[in-house]
């Protein structure tokens, strides 16, 4: 009798445990097959509005900023990139902050895509590791060695959003986190001066 | 018989001298994340080796960047290429010793197979018909290859001329120039120049190489000598694992430190 009631208890927990695991690795399959939808998406959007040769700078820029605040989650990545110095920042600050590097990013990446006209992006697969969906992809540049570009994105309101790029294993938001965090470290940990700085930089560029 | 070229003897004696002299900066002693942060960037030598990126930046200013410029001028980027090609092609005893000491059987395959191939129809490396029969074109070195065997990076050293490096990388450098075929026989025949040349060329072609994402830096960073310190790391840790993911990949953690995006609700 015990033991009947032993085996019965041990095979429900076993057919709920291989229930849910099923269930999590179907949930896992949508969660990075919707990742690289995603992807895609993104790179037919940035190739049919950024990559017109008739485009002026100023009009790149507006439709790469349309791009970005729709693709990625701009304020999170800002928000890490400041890493612990997040945490010091004012509220003003930090908003003035977050204008900021949206105006940094968008200066430094947009005028990049009118080069990579004639380049293609394919889809090389994906696979989930805790928050993140990472998405294989490549670049061919014509007959040269392409150029593995891997997305990490995350899913935080019901919509995918960029976190992360990845090229030959160089993380732009770590490159922007370290380079950020060296301005502020080197200046008795104030912030004041990285503000200074993006703000000299980001007027420089849209002056142009 | 004259084994080690003087430049390099006294290219390594400077950097020696700058090492010892300096010593290291004190770390925060009071403040646990300061701590973290410092022993992250692992640069204690970051004033010396602002300096002599400074100095490298001159150099390239007024030597390296023009020299560059009139290369890219001059010769047309298929010709530029091939010379790359050509450089690479040198370049394969020491990719294969170092396959094979990474245990990379495959690898060391397609290392040996590209050199027939581009030696003999390539044109002596010049072109790449190999890459196009499925031996795709890798590069290894010892400071990998020690990285493979669980060596450490250490402190991030910028070397004059040379650029960001590591007392590993460093090492290897040096130990794969010394092992290098061409060299020891220039070396043994009193034929300096070669490696002098080599070296020259080489220098020329990895700055045309690195043209436009130099030129990136320089106009998009605010802090170029920490972008460039990230960048290196990173591109070598990627090197070592030959692309793959490995427990050194991490991820970088949204939700750390601050209130962010929730989780994803798959897992």
């Amino acid at each position: 009798m015990k033991l009947a009631t032993r085996a019965i208890v041990a095979l429900v927990t076993l057919s709920t445990l291989l229930i849910s695991v099923h269930y999590a690795s179907v949930r896992a399959d949508d969660f990075t097959d919707g990742a690289e939808q995603f992807i895609v998406s993104l790179a037919d959007d940035a190739i049919s509005s950024l990559t017109s040769e008739t485009l002026t700078e100023k009009e790149r820029q507006k439709q790469f900023r349309v791009l970005l605040n729709s693709y990625f989650d701009i304020n999170g990545i800002g928000k890490w990139a400041l890493g612990r110095y997040w945490r010091k920042t004012s509220e003003s600050e930090r908003s003035e902050y977050l204008v900021l590097f949206e105006n940094l990013i968008v200066s430094t990446y947009a005028n990049r895509f009118s080069q990579y006209t004639k380049e293609k992006l394919t889809v090389k697969g994906s696979s989930s590791r805790g928050k993140f969906a990472l998405v294989k992809s490549q670049i061919n540049g014509g007959k040269e060695k392409p150029i593995r570009i891997e997305w990490r994105v995350i899913f935080p309101d019901g919509n995918y959003k960029i976190f992360d790029i990845v090229v030959e294993g160089v993380s732009m938001v770590r490159t922007q986190r370290s380079e950020f965090s060296s301005v502020i470290r080197r200046n008795g940990g104030k912030i004041s001066v990285l503000l200074a700085a993006l703000r000299k930089k980001t007027n420089k560029s849209n002056q142009k | 018989m004259n084994v080690v070229p003087r430049p390099y003897l006294t290219v390594c004696m400077l950097l020696l001298g700058a090492i010892v002299l300096v010593g290291c900066a004190s770390a925060p002693k009071n403040d646990p994340e300061a701590l973290a942060e410092y022993q992250k960037i692992n640069d204690p030598m970051e004033g010396t080796n602002r300096a002599i990126y400074s100095f490298n930046q001159v150099l390239d200013k007024v030597v390296v960047k023009p020299v560059t410029g009139i290369y890219r001028g001059l010769i047309p980027s298929f010709m530029r290429k091939a010379v790359h090609r050509f450089l690479q092609n040198l370049r394969t005893p020491i990719t294969l010793a170092n396959d094979l000491l990474q245990g990379e059987g495959s690898r060391a395959g397609d290392t040996v197979a590209r050199f027939f191939i581009n030696s003999t129809i390539g044109l002596l490396g010049f072109m790449d018909p190999a890459s196009h029969m499925g031996f795709a074109p890798h590069e290894e070195d010892f400071g990998q290859t020690l990285a493979v065997w669980g060596v450490g990076e250490g402190p991030y050293l910028m070397l004059p001329v040379f650029g960001p490096s590591n007392p590993r990388d460093l090492t290897g450098k040096v130990v794969g120039f010394f092992l290098d075929p061409l060299n020891m026989w220039a070396a043994n025949t009193d034929r300096n120049e070669i490696p002098i040349i080599r070296t020259i060329v080489s220098g020329i072609d990895a700055r045309d190489l690195y043209w436009d994402a130099l030129e990136d830096i320089e106009k998009n960073s605010i802090d170029p000598y920490a972008s460039i310190r990230s960048l290196y790391r990173q591109r070598r840790n990627d090197e070592i694992r030959n692309g793959k993911e490995g427990p050194s990949t991490s991820l970088p953690d949204p939700d750390r430190g601050f209130q962010l995006a929730r989780p994803a609700t798959t897992k």
